[in-house]
C-alpha cells in the first residue's frame, strides 16, 4: 500500500509531469472507447461532455469485468478471458453508468468540490484534467464546469468522480497504465492492480481517498471522504447486482423480461421464465404444522 | 385536531394506528412513500426491477419512480436496505417472527443472564411481554413454516451437526425448528406446481413457493389483498386498520396518506415540558405543505428516519441518545456449494433458523442470482486471495474470508443457483453509543438535512465480536454437516437490513430515549412504535414480531394514558388479520 501514501504520492507526480510534458497524454480516451454497444447516453453535442462520458463508460465495463468476465477486450485486458458470456455484450457498462448517475438526487452542490477534489489531485501529479480526459486545449474547461454546465442541478452524475477516483489510483498502482488500448487507465490493469485500487479506497486507512480528501472544501473534507469510502466499498457489490441481475432485459410496460438475461442462462435461473410458483414443497419437518403459544 | 398521527406506515406504525382505530380514535397515518395498492399490476418478480437502489419499486424514495431515490450519507463500506412505502421494509422482509430471547429482559433469572446485553435491557420482563407476543402471531397471523428443499438440507445439517430441536415459540436453549413465520401456509395448488394458470386465489391459497420474497409479495394472484401469503404490513395491519369500523364496535377506519413526507413534528414548551402537538408534511407529487393537530404523536418512521425527523424538528436531546446505540445484528454470511439441488432460488426465502441463546442466531436464505451475487461481493475483508483489509480470518470454511471476484465468482454462479445454499449470521449485537444516525453535513433535500449512518464493522463491543465469531464457527460447521462441498465465509461489511434501538427506551434516562411506555422522556405526547424504540438487539431474532408487539403494548399506553382508555390485550380476543370482513372490505375498495 505504500504507493498510495503522500510522500510515494507527491514522488510519483514528476513521473506523470514527465509523460504528459513529453505528449503521450492518454492517447485513447478519446474515440477509442466506444464498444460494441454505444454508448449510454444520448450525443449531447458537447466535446467535452462526450469525452467525460466515454471515459466514465470505460471504467465502468473495466469494473463489470471485475466480478463477470467474460470473452471482452476488457476481460482479456484484466488478464482473465472466458468463452462464456460475459456483462459487455449485454450492457452491463452502459447499465452501471446510469446506476451511478442516478444514483444520487443532488446536484452539482456536490459534484463539483468532489471533482475539484480530484482534479486537485491529479494535478498534484503533474496531470491537468483535461489532457486526463484526452479534452483538447481550448475545450479545456474543468471538470466542475462541465458538470455544472451540462448537467441538471437535480442529480450528481456519480459514474465522472467514481472514474476519476478509480482512474487516479489506476495511475497511482500502475504507472503504466496512463497509455495503451481501451478508454481509461483503470480498465488498462490486470485484476490484480485493480484490486490493488479498491484497496486503496476501502482499507482501514483509506489511503487514496485521504489524497482527494486533503484537497476538498470544508466543510465537505471528512463528510466526502467518507462518501467515497462506501462509494469504494460498493462498487464490487453494486456492479455484481447489477451485472447478475435481469437489468435493461426487463421491459416496465409489459413487465416481462426479453431476451433471456445471460446471467439467467449462466446460472440455470427460472428456467422457464418467471412464473408465480414452484412445486417446491415437500412437507413439514417432522409434521410439525403449528407450536401451540404455550408449549 | 385528530386523535393521532402515526408518522410511517411500515412495520410498526400501522400497528399502533390499526389497535388505535379499533378503540374509536381518530387515526391519521402518514407513508413518506408510495402506496403500492395494485402490486399484481405494479410489481414484478424480476430482481432489479423490484430493487434497484435509484427506480425500483422497492426504494427508498417518492412514489413517481423517475424522480431521484433521496440521500442518506454512508460513512464507510456499509449497504442500507432502507425502504419507503406503505408496508415499509416488512415489504422486503421474509416474514421471520421468532421470538425474543428471554435474557434481554429486565428480571431475568436463568443460569445465562450474564450473556446478554445487561446494560441495555428491555425495562418490563418477558413475561409481560409475552401476550402481547400472543396477540401480535394470532393477529398476523403467524404460522410454522412449510419445508422446501433448501430447509430440509439444512435440518439434515442440523441433525447431523448434534443441535437438538426447539419445541416451543420462547427460545430456551440451543436448538433449530421450522421458522415460526408471518406467511401463509400452502394450500390448495400452491407449492405443488409452477404454472402460474393454476395459482390464482382461491385454488390457490397461501405460500406459492415463488422465491420472490423480498421482491415483495402479491401472491396468490387475485387474492384479497388481507389473503396474500406474506403478512407484511401492507397485507396485515394496513387492511386491519382500514377495516377496524367493520371489525370491531365502535371501530373507526384509518385515514392513509401516502407519498407524503413528514418534514416536522411541532411542539410547544408547557411547563418543564416540551408537548408535542401535530406534524407537518409535503405532498412530494406536488409540493405542497400541510399541517395538522394531534393529542399525539407517534413516530414510526424507522431506525435511520425516526432520528432524522427528530434533530431536524429541533426536539430536545439532553443525554445525547437520539440516533444512538443502532444495532444491526453484525450479519455474517455463509455460502456452501453443493453437487445436489438445493432449491436455493425456490420457496419462501427463509423457512428454517437455529438460536444460541446469549449468541446470536443463524437462518437459511434463498436468494436469485442478482442479490446471491451481492452478497458474495459483500465484505470488508477485501478480495480473497488478494487483498485482506487486515481481516481475511480462516475457520471452519474454505480459504480465508472474503468477497469472491473474478473467475472465482462467476464459476461459483455458473455452479448453479439453484446449487447454493446460504445462512445468515444473525448476531446478539450489544448497544454500542457510537454506532448511530446524525443530521448529514451535505445539501439539505426538500425534507431537512439527510441522515448520516455511522455503523462500522469494527466498532462493536467485546462481547459482540465474539459472538459474531462463535456463530460464523458453528454456521459453517452446520453447513458441512449438511453435506456442503465448498464452504464460503464472506466476513460482510455492514448490511443494514435489522436495524433497532437507534432511540432506545430503557431502564435509565442516561442512556435512553423512551420511558417504558415508549413515550419520549423529554416530548410529551410523542411515542415511538418502530424498530428504533427496541432496547437492545433482542439476542440475535429478527425485530419485526417484537416492533409489533411492543407497538400494540405502546397503543395501549397511549389509549390508557391520553384517552382515558382500558387496556384490551389482557381482556379481549385479537381479530386475524385474513378475517372475511377484511376481504370484503379490501374488495369494495378495490384492494
Amino acid at each position: 500500500m505504500d504507493h498510495f501514501n503522500r510522500r510515494a504520492f507527491l514522488a510519483r507526480a514528476s513521473l506523470f509531469g514527465t509523460f504528459v510534458g513529453a505528449g503521450v497524454a492518454l492517447p485513447g480516451t478519446l474515440g477509442n472507447s466506444l464498444g460494441p454497444v454505444g454508448r449510454a447516453n444520448a450525443q449531447t453535442g458537447s466535446a467535452v461532455l462526450d469525452a467525460v462520458e466515454a471515459f466514465s463508460l470505460d471504467t465502468m465495463r473495466g469494473l463489470c469485468v471485475m466480478v463477470m468476465p467474460g470473452p471482452d477486450e476488457w476481460s482479456r485486458q484484466q488478464g482473465t478471458p472466458r468463452t462464456d458470456p460475459g456483462p459487455i455484450e449485454g450492457g452491463g457498462g452502459e447499465f452501471m453508468k446510469d446506476l451511478f448517475d442516478n444514483y444520487l438526487g443532488m446536484g452539482d452542490q456536490l459534484a463539483r468540490p468532489l471533482a475539484l477534489g480530484i482534479a486537485q489531485a491529479l494535478s498534484d501529479m503533474g496531470i491537468q484534467t483535461a489532457p486526463f480526459l484526452g479534452l483538447s486545449e481550448p475545450d479545456g474547461r474543468r471538470i466542475d464546469q462541465v458538470l455544472g454546465y451540462v448537467y441538471s442541478d437535480r442529480v450528481l452524475p456519480l459514474s465522472l468522480p467514481v472514474a476519476l477516483l478509480l482512474n487516479t489510483g489506476a495511475l497511482l498502482a500502475a504507472p503504466q497504465s496512463i497509455v495503451g488500448p481501451l478508454g481509461s487507465p483503470f480498465s488498462r490493469l490486470s485484476l490484480t492492480d485493480k484490486l490493488r485500487v479498491l484497496e486503496g479506497i476501502e482499507g482501514p486507512v483509506p489511503q487514496l481517498v485521504s489524497i482527494i480528501d486533503g484537497a476538498l472544501p470544508v466543510p465537505l473534507r471528512g463528510s466526502a471522504s467518507g462518501f467515497l469510502r462506501f462509494a469504494g466499498g460498493i462498487l464490487l457489490e453494486g456492479t455484481a447486482f447489477g451485472v447478475y441481475s435481469e437489468q435493461n432485459n426487463y421491459n416496465p410496460a409489459t413487465r416481462t423480461v426479453d431476451p433471456r438475461p445471460v446471467p439467467w442462462d449462466l446460472t440455470g435461473y427460472r428456467p422457464n421464465g418467471l412464473v408465480d410458483g414452484h412445486d417446491e414443497f415437500i412437507g413439514y419437518y417432522q409434521n410439525r404444522t403449528e407450536v401451540p403459544a404455550d408449549a | 385536531m385528530r386523535d393521532v398521527i402515526v408518522i410511517g406506515a411500515g412495520g410498526g406504525g400501522p400497528v399502533v394506528a390499526a389497535e388505535l382505530a379499533g378503540r374509536g380514535l381518530d387515526v391519521l397515518v402518514l407513508e413518506g412513500g408510495p402506496r403500492q395498492a395494485d402490486p399484481e399490476n405494479q410489481w414484478s418478480h424480476a430482481e432489479n426491477d423490484a430493487n434497484n437502489p435509484n427506480n425500483g419499486f422497492l426504494r427508498f424514495g417518492p412514489e413517481d419512480r423517475s424522480k431521484p431515490a433521496w440521500f442518506r450519507e454512508w460513512t464507510t463500506n456499509l449497504f442500507t436496505w432502507q425502504l419507503s412505502g406503505v408496508g415499509g421494509t416488512t415489504q422486503h422482509y421474509y416474514g421471520n417472527s421468532p421470538r425474543p430471547m428471554p435474557g434481554v429482559f429486565r428480571g431475568y433469572a436463568g443460569a445465562d443472564a450474564a450473556e446478554y446485553d445487561t446494560g441495555h435491557l428491555f425495562p418490563f420482563t418477558y413475561d409481560e411481554f409475552v401476550p402481547y407476543l400472543e396477540w401480535v402471531e394470532a393477529t398476523l397471523p403467524v404460522e410454522t413454516a412449510a419445508m422446501g428443499t433448501k430447509e430440509a438440507l439444512t435440518f439434515r445439517g442440523c441433525e447431523s451437526y448434534g443441535l437438538p430441536l426447539q419445541t416451543s415459540r420462547n427460545i430456551t436453549r440451543n436448538a433449530f425448528r421450522p421458522q415460526q413465520n408471518a406467511i401463509l401456509q400452502p394450500g390448495g395448488t400452491a407449492g405443488t406446481t409452477d404454472r402460474s394458470d393454476l395459482l390464482a386465489y382461491p385454488q390457490a391459497t397461501g405460500c406459492t413457493f415463488c422465491g420472490h420474497c423480498f421482491q415483495g409479495c402479491y401472491l396468490p394472484r387475485q387474492a384479497p389483498r388481507n389473503q396474500f401469503a406474506k403478512r407484511s404490513t401492507d397485507n396485515s395491519y394496513v387492511p386491519l386498520g382500514l377495516s377496524a369500523d367493520a371489525i370491531r364496535p365502535g371501530g373507526r377506519a384509518f385515514e392513509l396518506i401516502a407519498d407524503s413526507f413528514v418534514q416536522s413534528i411541532r411542539h410547544e414548551q408547557e411547563g418543564a415540558h416540551t408537548v408535542a402537538r401535530g406534524v407537518t408534511w409535503r405532498n412530494n407529487t406536488t409540493g405542497e405543505i400541510f399541517s395538522e393537530d394531534a393529542r399525539v404523536v407517534v413516530l414510526a418512521g424507522g431506525a435511520t428516519e425516526s432520528p432524522r425527523l427528530w434533530f431536524n424538528s429541533g426536539l430536545p436531546n439532553p443525554n445525547d441518545w437520539v440516533g444512538r446505540g443502532h444495532t444491526d445484528h453484525f450479519f455474517d454470511w455463509v455460502v456452501g456449494s453443493f453437487d445436489e439441488y438445493t432449491g436455493n432460488s425456490k420457496g419462501a426465502n427463509s423457512s428454517a433458523r437455529m438460536d444460541f441463546p446469549g449468541r446470536g442466531g443463524i437462518e437459511n436464505v434463498g436468494l436469485g442470482p442478482a442479490i446471491q451475487a451481492f452478497a458474495l461481493s459483500l465484505s470488508d475483508s477485501g478480495a480473497r486471495g488478494f487483498y485482506n483489509n487486515g481481516r481475511g480470518f480462516t475457520g471452519p470454511w474454505d480459504g480465508p474470508a472474503g468477497r469472491l471476484v473474478g473467475n472465482e465468482l462467476k464459476d461459483l454462479m455458473m455452479g448453479g443457483i439453484d446449487n447454493l445454499l446460504n445462512f445468515l449470521v444473525i448476531t446478539d449485537d450489544h448497544v454500542e453509543p457510537g454506532n448511530r444516525i446524525t443530521p448529514s453535513l451535505f445539501p439539505a433535500d426538500e425534507n431537512g438535512a439527510p441522515a448520516k449512518i455511522d455503523v462500522s464493522l469494527r466498532h462493536r463491543t467485546r462481547r459482540t465480536l465474539e459472538n459474531r465469531e462463535f456463530m460464523v464457527h458453528r454456521a459453517a460447521e452446520i453447513m458441512r454437516a449438511a453435506g456442503a462441498k465448498k464452504v464460503y465465509r464472506l466476513d460482510w461489511a455492514p448490511l443494514l437490513l435489522h436495524v433497532h434501538s437507534s432511540m432506545r427506551m430503557g431502564e435509565s434516562d442516561q442512556n435512553s430515549v423512551l420511558d417504558a411506555n415508549a413515550e419520549a422522556r423529554w416530548v410529551k405526547r410523542l411515542f415511538i412504535a418502530d424498530n428504533s424504540a427496541l432496547a437492545n438487539s433482542l439476542g440475535g431474532p429478527n425485530p419485526t414480531l417484537a416492533t409489533q408487539a411492543l407497538a400494540t403494548r405502546t397503543a395501549e399506553r397511549i389509549f390508557q394514558m391520553y384517552f382515558g382508555g382500558d387496556s384490551w390485550v389482557d381482556k379481549e380476543a385479537p381479530v386475524v388479520s385474513t378475517d372475511a370482513r377484511i376481504s370484503a372490505r379490501m374488495n369494495a375498495m378495490g384492494l
